[in-house]
């Protein structure tokens, strides 16, 4: 559900703006912190704050891979890919941490705790390999110490044992 | 061309040749301009350039990265381009192969397939086979985007014209563009359709065969279709269009750009809705009705049996039992000859169509006939619009697209309307007439505000003040009903227009039928006439009629109350209403209308001894005719229609006549002969000089003129009177 202060903040948003629509982008933001992800009624309280179409907004929704178009893992591992991280073998850590969650990247684990994506640049060249955990970064990463970060999150989240 | 246009020009040479073109244009149109073609897929000269599908290259000398894309390039001055180079050539080979890269080639089954942007640039600039060799992407092929149009995302080349249309042209905003780089794709929010009446334009434009309209899905091949030029006949506007046939039915309408009326779109309305042509159950006889039945005559029987009841009926009540009900949807020439008919032949004033209620055949205070007084391009200049009590989207639909021009361009949109509007979203202002109120008595609230401003000039118009001091009751009763809010609204709204740069203030010919609104129309007009808001460019006021021919119907003297030409007359004959309720009418003509939806209970008057009807179908009117006589449709005749903005413009023959019907000027002609007139027609060409002949506002048109565009004769030739 989009809360009602939410919508007051998207509608303060498009206010502050000299064309309402600028304020699309943060507002698909706070619908989605709202839901996790965007979600029909995301898209229609966006369009009704802005005074867009919810086609329109949809499209915007769509262009931006940071706006989820499914439910997302209570974490979000965000492994970058780009070029001085790719040089650095992030092949291997994504592959490791996909062994790991047993999902491929793109994909939510079944309990709904974690997913694993790949990124463009997070500008972390000088500590790569990197990665992000919802929003928060690790550097330099080995397998070892992504068994350590992943260790550490499942005790975080109250997660027994992976098999 | 004048000197100093002249210098304004840029030079620049295309392919060796010298072009002038004014500056700001496009390579591309200086190219188009000079006759030469430059392939193009994502641009159309109706929207901004994009630059996406990278089709129009050219090189251009001195221009350090070529080639560049024509369609986003302006011209300069001294400028050399070159659109056939290797390096040109090679460059569209290169794009059209990435086009077809995922292409599904299944031209065989597509509809766009000989007018296919794709499949000829492909066979006239591609590689004449591809190096891929892998597997082609697939998608469900086609879906739905809306019940009307099919989207077959295999055939996308993703140029985006339909979904800037979208965005840029109907601002309805609802095809967009879903996702990026290589899953992008057309589409809607999930769920969501993209149901605007303006949307088969989208597969008019599409430059494949991606988006296709339901209607015309697998009905023909483009090279088996006659292409006739003509005019939409579905609403005032009076968009020009293309009709499309194949074997003696209408397949589709397509746009035929006149930049003065419709600027090259087309409604769903008129594209598709020519249904009732193609109907089985046209009629195809003229019918008598026997023993209480109606069953099939002979032309000659059906039009001699008329004449006889006719003149039987006026010797025995008089040529006052016989009245007229004529049409908005037939030609000006079958108009002037119906009333021609009653008045001349038949001896009777009583002629009518339904039509909006205005005072008198002319506004008392211009003198001026009651017609929108600004042409459609003025809306474009207009700084404000007032839309009221009227709903183009629904109603006349592309003027809608015109008036989103103007917003583009700055205008603020007024609307005062009881219901809701697709424009509400965009407009500045929307006041909704609460109920018990009525768009009559917020004009009159704005009207009395104007009185009251102090920089309206009031010489020569006191009376309007006088005249509207006996409303003071009606304004005070309305200002409750609207609260104070809305009255400071609508005052402030009269304010602005007293010092705004152009407004036009535009109200739905039928909406002065609704109660309270019967001063509609002058009331608007006063507000015009006294904020200096008509007779200037952007600025003007009227009604928007509703149908093809609904001025024209008016200018032919289909009106109780004047002759062709608004010569009012003295002694006016019965109305739409009275003709329909008057005992003393004994034989009613109708001529391609349904009055019976008019009256209650549908049945028309029992004391009619003789009722004719000229129709297509057997409407609720024909059913309880004495005669029927099958007419035809705006297809399959010639003739002239007047638009809402006194465009006069030609329709031609697209269709070969139903079998067993007439043009209902045809008809006139052949019932006038036998009542003993000598009229000798031949084509409606004929009829229309003898209209330019006597209405002044036809003065000098000839059949020839009226070419492919029209002409818009709307001054008022005193000359022409003979
Ligand atoms: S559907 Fe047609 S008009 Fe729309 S992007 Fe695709 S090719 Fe272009
Ligand atoms: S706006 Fe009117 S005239 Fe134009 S296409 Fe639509 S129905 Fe036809
Ligand atoms: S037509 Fe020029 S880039 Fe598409």
């Amino acid at each position: 559900m989009i809360s009602e202060q939410a919508k007051q903040r998207m509608r303060d948003l498009a206010s502050r703006y000299p064309v309402a629509r600028s304020a699309v982008m943060p507002s698909l933001h706070i619908a989605q912190l709202e839901e996790g992800y965007i979600t029909a009624e995301g898209l229609q309280a966006v369009a009704e704050a802005i005074n867009l179409t919810i086609d329109d907004v949809e499209s915007i929704a769509t262009f931006y891979t940071m706006y989820y178009q499914r439910p997302q893992g209570k974490k979000i591992i965000h492994v970058c890919t780009s070029i001085s991280c790719y040089l650095r073998n992030c092949d291997a850590l994504v592959e490791h941490l996909e062994q790991r969650l047993q999902i491929k990247r793109g994909e939510t684990t079944p309990d709904g705790n974690y997913s694993l994506k790949t990124a463009e640049c997070i500008a972390a060249c000088s500590s790569a390999p990197a990665l992000q955990v919802n929003g928060e970064f690790y550097e330099h990463m080995t397998n070892e110490r992504a068994d350590a970060l992943i260790d550490a999150l499942d005790q975080e989240l109250g997660i027994e044992r992976r098999v | 061309m004048p000197e100093e246009k002249k210098d304004e020009l840029i030079h620049l040479t295309i392919d060796g040749m010298p072009v002038e073109v004014p500056p700001g244009t496009l390579v591309w149109a200086a190219a188009q301009q000079a006759g030469i073609e430059i392939p193009i897929y994502c641009y159309h000269p109706k929207m901004p350039p994009l630059g996406a599908c990278r089709m129009c290259f050219v090189e251009i000398e001195k221009v350090p990265k070529p080639p560049q894309t024509s369609c986003t390039t302006p011209v300069a001055e001294g400028m050399v381009v070159h659109t056939k180079t290797e390096k040109v050539l090679k460059a569209r080979q290169g794009t059209l192969e990435f086009l077809l890269l995922n292409h599904p080639l299944d031209c065989p089954i597509c509809d766009k397939a000989g007018e296919c942007d794709l499949q000829d640039f492909t066979l006239r600039h591609g590689p004449g086979k591809t190096r891929f060799d892998l597997h082609k992407r697939h998608y469900q092929k086609p879906i739905p985007v809306s019940n009307d149009v099919l989207l077959d995302r295999e055939r996308c080349i993703l140029c985006q014209r339909c979904t800037r249309f979208s965005s840029e042209i109907s601002m309805d905003n609802g095809l967009v563009m879903i996702s990026r780089g290589f899953r992008m794709e057309v589409g809607t929010a999930p769920g969501h359709a993209f149901d605007s009446v303006f949307s088969g334009n989208t597969t008019e434009i599409c430059p494949v065969g991606a988006l296709t309209a339901s209607t015309y899905r697998f009905k023909a091949r483009p090279w088996e279709l006659k292409h006739t030029p003509g005019v939409c006949n579905n609403c005032s506007v009076g968009c020009n269009a293309r009709i499309d046939t194949r074997v003696d039915r209408v397949t589709r309408l397509m746009s035929r750009n006149n930049d003065a009326i419709d600027d090259g779109w087309l409604c769903n309305r008129g594209r598709w809705e020519f249904g009732y042509v193609n109907n089985p159950q046209r009629l195809r006889t003229p019918l008598i009705r026997r023993n209480g039945q109606l069953s099939a005559a002979s032309w000659d029987e059906a039009i001699s049996y008329i004449a006889t009841r006719l003149k039987e009926i006026k010797a025995q009540h008089g040529a006052q039992a016989i009245a007229g009900i004529g049409s908005t949807r037939t030609t000006n020439e079958e108009a002037y000859l119906f009333q021609k008919l009653l008045r001349q032949v038949l001896g009777s004033n009583n002629v009518d169509h339904q039509h909006g209620y205005f005072p008198g055949p002319r506004d008392q205070l211009t003198g001026k006939p009651w017609m929108m007084t600004n042409s459609i391009v003025d809306i474009e200049q207009a700084s404000h619009i007032v839309l009221i009590a009227s709903d183009p989207y629904q109603r006349q639909p592309i003027l809608n697209l015109r008036i989103k021009k103007a917003l583009r361009k700055g205008a603020r949109i007024s609307i005062i309307n009881a219901a809701e509007t697709e424009l509400d979203r965009l407009a500045t202002l929307k006041l909704t007439v609460p109920e018990g109120a009525s768009a009559g008595v917020a004009a009159k609230i704005m009207l009395k505000q104007v009185l009251k401003n102090p920089e309206v000039d009031l010489t020569g118009h006191e009376e309007i003040r006088t005249l509207l001091q006996r409303e003071d009751q009606v304004i005070r009763a309305g200002e409750d009903l609207f609260g104070a809010r809305m009255t400071t609204q609508l005052q402030a709204l009269a304010d602005e227009l007293v010092g705004a740069q152009g407004a036009i203030l535009l109200y739905d010919e039928m909406a002065t039928l609704e109660p309270g609104n019967e001063d509609l129309a002058a009331d608007l007009q006063a507000i015009a006439v006294l904020t200096g808001q008509i007779d200037r460019p952007g600025a003007g006021v009227g009604p928007l009629f509703e149908d093809a021919n609904s001025l024209g119907a008016r200018d032919m003297g289909l009106l109780p109350d004047s002759l062709p030409g608004y010569q009012a007359l003295a002694e006016p004959g019965l109305d739409y209403n009275e003709i329909l309720s008057n005992s003393q009418v004994k034989a009613l003509l109708v001529m391609g209308a349904n009055p019976a939806r008019h009256v209650a209970d549908g049945k028309l008057s029992s004391g009619l001894e003789l009722l004719v009807v000229q129709d297509l179908l057997l409407s609720e009117t024909a059913q309880q005719a004495d005669v029927v006589l099958p007419a035809v449709s705006f297809a399959e005749k010639d003739g002239s229609m007047t638009n809402v903005d006194h465009h006069v413009q030609a329709i031609h023959r697209a269709l070969r006549p139903l079998p067993g019907a007439r043009a209902d000027w045809e008809i006139l002609t052949a019932l006038a002969r036998y009542l003993g007139a000598e009229w000798d027609y031949t084509h409606p060409g004929d009829i229309l000089l003898e209209i330019a002949g006597q209405n002044p506002f036809y003065a000098g048109l000839t059949w020839e003129e009226l070419g492919a565009q029209g002409v818009r004769s709307l001054e008022e030739q005193e000359a022409a009177h003979v």
